[in-house]
């Protein structure tokens, strides 16, 4: 999944203030960001939903995510949905440190 | 079905005590985790996922899938953690077995512990109680248990001498297990002579608080014989939760685990279980459980529980035995109880049970149970199923 830009539509990410460094360079998120490349209309949009920074019921968080892929690859996000969502990845996260992660890929093809 | 069958292939467990000072959480953890290891001639490395549980709370910790890694393993591997209450222990099973019955994990090490000493059993298990209904007359683990006892003693006639034998088998089977925690036979007289906690539940009647960890690993049938010739295979799992609010449980009477039973003896045929099934580890935490619960489990008629284990069917030499280990009575860190049971069971299929070993056990029930009455039952047997 290295350098994946190109095949990845979305990404949901939790805790995500910083994009995850498999989708993009080290050191070139914060440039790739502010050029819009993970805005709604970017090349890869991350977080429609808002994600945490707009709203985090803890525990249910993860689940969330997943399931704003599945409205993403359903077509049923309204005012957020990005054009042809045809894959997408949710990530959750726990510990100060980041200690443990879980990565979802999901997808419109069986 | 699942897509693969399933075998315990090792297990270990602590010798059980009342307290443990000399470890931390995580080397409780650690010593089951090396005994199952060594029983299955295998390392970590070799160990696909982890499976970790104890009760929500008890010791404080919230993160116990992140907390006992240096004790489990864990590792860079992926940890699930299961905790039910006082069906923890069996929950840990069946999660394990269903990861591997999915196919998609080969070995897994499941866990099950507590640190009793360091925790406060009833403050954590009050939580568990709506705050404005039941908290302030009924919370706690005894009351529900003296109250079904009660209801099941006024419909049936039974005493709490009853209860009383069911102590008695099983503190004397508990003298032939190392790991037990209490290793002392009792008297009817003196059951009754102890302090009353909970009417009809004397202090004798019910479980200890242990400190002790127990580890069972698990294998898909692509890799368990390979692994080791002793082997535990699970026939069939299953488990249902109930109502949580107590005014709506059935007190007397415990159906979750009539309904499971009659669904697993359905999937695997059998029909008459006193004669098919070779020994039982139910999950027992006070006394009259054992007149009781057997009813559900469909061993004996309702209303002849007690009948039933006064003749003698249920000892070690018995048509049924029912707790080699000496049960949950002689020995209780709840988080790993139910996966005792499951252990001790395994032990039985793979004729390692040495003092407690019972002769030519075939197949087999563990049971696991929880506060509000919610059961879990596995069936294991010698031979792999044909399903």
């Amino acid at each position: 999944m290295a350098n994946n830009s190109l095949e990845e539509s979305i990404t949901e990410c939790r805790n995500c203030r910083q994009i995850n460094r498999r989708i993009t360079k080290a050191g070139q998120a914060g440039s790739e960001l502010e050029a819009g490349r993970f805005a709604l209309n970017g090349d890869l949009p991350v977080n429609p939903s808002g994600g945490l920074l707009s709203g985090h019921p803890v525990i249910a968080a993860g689940l969330i995510r997943i399931a704003e892929i599945v409205k993403q690859i359903r077509g049923e996000a309204g005012a957020y949905q990005v054009k042809d969502a045809q894959r997408g990845i949710a990530q959750g996260v726990n510990g100060r440190c980041g200690q443990s992660h879980c990565v979802w890929i999901l997808d419109k093809e069986k | 079905m699942g897509k693969k069958r399933v075998a315990i292939v090792g297990t270990g467990q602590t010798f059980h005590k009342s307290s443990r000072p000399d470890v931390n959480g995580q080397e409780l953890i650690n010593e089951a985790v090396q005994k199952a290891l060594e029983d299955a001639n295998l390392t970590i490395n070799d160990i696909d996922a982890i499976v970790i549980g104890n009760m929500d709370h008890f010791e404080g910790i919230n993160y116990v899938d992140c907390w006992s890694v240096d004790g489990s393993g864990g590792t860079m591997k992926p940890i699930f953690k299961i905790t039910t209450g006082g069906t923890t222990g069996t929950s840990l099973a069946m999660g394990g077995y269903y990861l591997i019955a999915s196919g998609l994990f080969e070995k897994i090490m499941i866990i099950g512990w507590e640190k009793n000493s360091e925790s406060d059993t009833s403050g954590a298990i009050v939580t568990a109680f709506d705050p404005v209904w039941e908290r302030q007359v009924y919370a706690g683990a005894i009351s529900g248990l003296a109250a079904e006892a009660k209801a099941y003693m006024e419909k049936y006639g039974a005493s709490d001498k009853d209860g009383a034998r069911v102590v008695v088998r099983d503190r004397k089977n508990a003298c032939n297990n190392p790991h037990a925690q209490l290793r002392k036979e009792v008297t009817i007289e003196e059951v009754l002579n102890s302090p009353m906690l909970s009417d009809p539940i004397h202090l004798l009647d019910i479980c200890p608080r242990s400190d002790g960890s127990c580890a069972v690993i698990m294998a898909s049938e692509d890799v368990a014989e390979k692994i080791t010739d002793k082997l535990d295979w699970i026939w069939a799992v299953s488990g249902r939760h109930t109502y949580t609010f107590l005014g709506d449980a059935t007190f007397g009477h415990l159906d979750s685990l009539e309904v499971i039973s009659k669904e697993v003896y359905n999937k695997v045929g059998i029909t008459e279980p006193s004669k098919q099934i070779d020994v039982v580890e139910l999950y027992q935490p006070y006394s009259f459980a054992g007149i009781m619960w057997i009813e559900a489990l469909g061993i004996t008629k309702v209303g002849t529980g007690a009948e039933y284990v006064w003749s003698g069917a249920t000892d070690m030499d018995g048509e049924i035995p029912f707790n080699p280990s000496g049960g949950v009575i002689a020995c209780n860190p709840i988080g790993a109880t139910g996966l005792i049971r499951c252990a001790e069971i395994a032990l039985q299929i793979a004729g390692k049970a040495e003092d407690r070993q019972i002769p030519d056990v075939k197949l087999a029930i563990s049971t696991g149970f929880g506060g509000c009455f919610w059961s879990d039952i596995i069936i294991h047997g010698k031979d792999k199923p044909d399903y």
